[in-house]
């Protein structure tokens, strides 16, 4: 949350190079809609060095993400110097070749995606760091679930060791999850009514059939 | 007339708890938080709670599965920024519901645990309905 009280930029916001961003970009980071490091990226025209030390299968999930920012710099700017070669554990990585056969959206285009469409290029983001290894069907899945079962599913691949602490660690996400979302009763309400109102009448009707036949 | 209403009430009384505790089969994952709720009732949510209270209750330091843990929040925090990006078309978990001390703690218990599985069977005893849920998702996760 820091990081939108933390009030630096100027607006307009440019680049280092002069460039104004989007108005569309501009709108969203005002409203709070868009994370500040992604603006960042798009005004310093790099990433930050701490995404340099994440793991492959992390670092992997923001690189479509990378690409469409780093695109609309290179498309909008200054190309002299310009480097699409990004680092990651001392791994060199060419976003415009990575990409250059994939169906990416340019920076513009993304708030005026249809929702499907938003949605595809955010499961798209899971697939590329898990390197499509799974086809997942995740139109069987409740949608409510599929960003924390993504989340699960990136994590496991992430631990490329396989500790025996892994299953342990697995399952404690797994239980704890479980207890959060379907034993917690804090804010059902409505259920509570339901169960009093229940336990109300059929507290009545025993005394009732009690008392018609003791009479 | 008396007996109308009364008659009428249990008809409602029936008919309600009939609908609170619909049967649902699996795969579990298909249906909405909300309706696998219903299975529950306040009465069993409580002692299901206190349960894992009390299964969760010793502290150890260790430090392998703070790490790990910690690897888990950071692609929370990266997941959210991809999800907002593309206009939070997607439901985003809240930060408790997917780690929490109750995570970190069941976690170390279940590292000392000799059969993890037999230990979730007696943890959830009388609730099959966990396990299955848990297996499911363990299944879903580890099929790759």
């Amino acid at each position: 949350m820091t990081s939108y009280t933390n009030i630096q930029q100027e607006l307009p916001l440019s680049t280092q190079y002069g460039k104004q961003l989007p108005p569309i970009i501009e709108e969203r980071f005002i409203n709070g809609e868009l994370d500040r490091t992604l603006i960042g990226v798009l005004i310093n025209r790099k990433l930050p060095t701490s995404w340099q030390d994440l793991s492959l299968v992390h670092f992997r999930l923001l690189l479509p993400i990378c690409h469409i920012l780093l695109r609309w710099n290179y498309q909008n700017e200054e190309t002299a110097g310009f480097n699409s070669t990004i680092t990651c554990k001392e791994q060199e990585y060419d976003l415009f070749e990575m990409f250059k056969n994939e169906d990416i959206p340019l920076l513009t285009d993304v708030s005026n995606l249809p929702k499907n469409g938003q949605q595809n290029y955010v499961l798209y983001c899971i697939h590329f760091a898990l390197q499509f290894q799974e086809v997942v069907h995740w139109n069987e899945i409740n949608e409510d679930y599929i960003l924390w079962l993504s989340l699960l599913k990136l994590w496991f691949h992430e631990q490329e060791n396989r500790t025996s602490l892994v299953e342990p660690i697995l399952l404690a996400l797994i239980i704890s999850f479980l207890k959060h979302v379907l034993l917690d009763t804090y804010d059902d309400y409505g259920k509570i009514q339901i169960e009093l109102s229940l336990k109300f009448w059929s507290d009545f009707i025993d005394l009732f059939s009690f008392y018609k036949y003791s009479v | 007339m008396l007996k109308t209403s009364i008659d009428y009430l249990i008809v409602v009384f029936v008919l309600e708890r009939h609908t609170s505790n619909e049967q649902l089969s699996g795969p579990f994952l298909q249906y909405s938080p909300q309706k696998l709720k219903n299975k529950f009732s306040l009465e069993t949510c409580a002692i299901l709670r206190e349960q894992m209270d009390r299964y969760s209750e010793t502290i150890l330091l260790k430090e392998p599965i703070i790490s790990a843990l910690h690897q888990f929040e950071q692609l929370y925090d990266h997941l959210a920024i991809i999800n907002q990006f593309f206009g939070y078309t997607l439901p985003m978990p809240t930060p408790h519901e997917c780690i929490s001390q109750l995570t970190y703690r069941l976690a170390v218990i279940f590292s000392t645990s000799k059969n993890i599985f037999q230990d979730i069977s007696c943890l959830f005893e009388k609730h099959q309905f966990m396990v299955d849920m848990t297996n499911e998702i363990r299944a879903f996760i580890c099929k790759c």
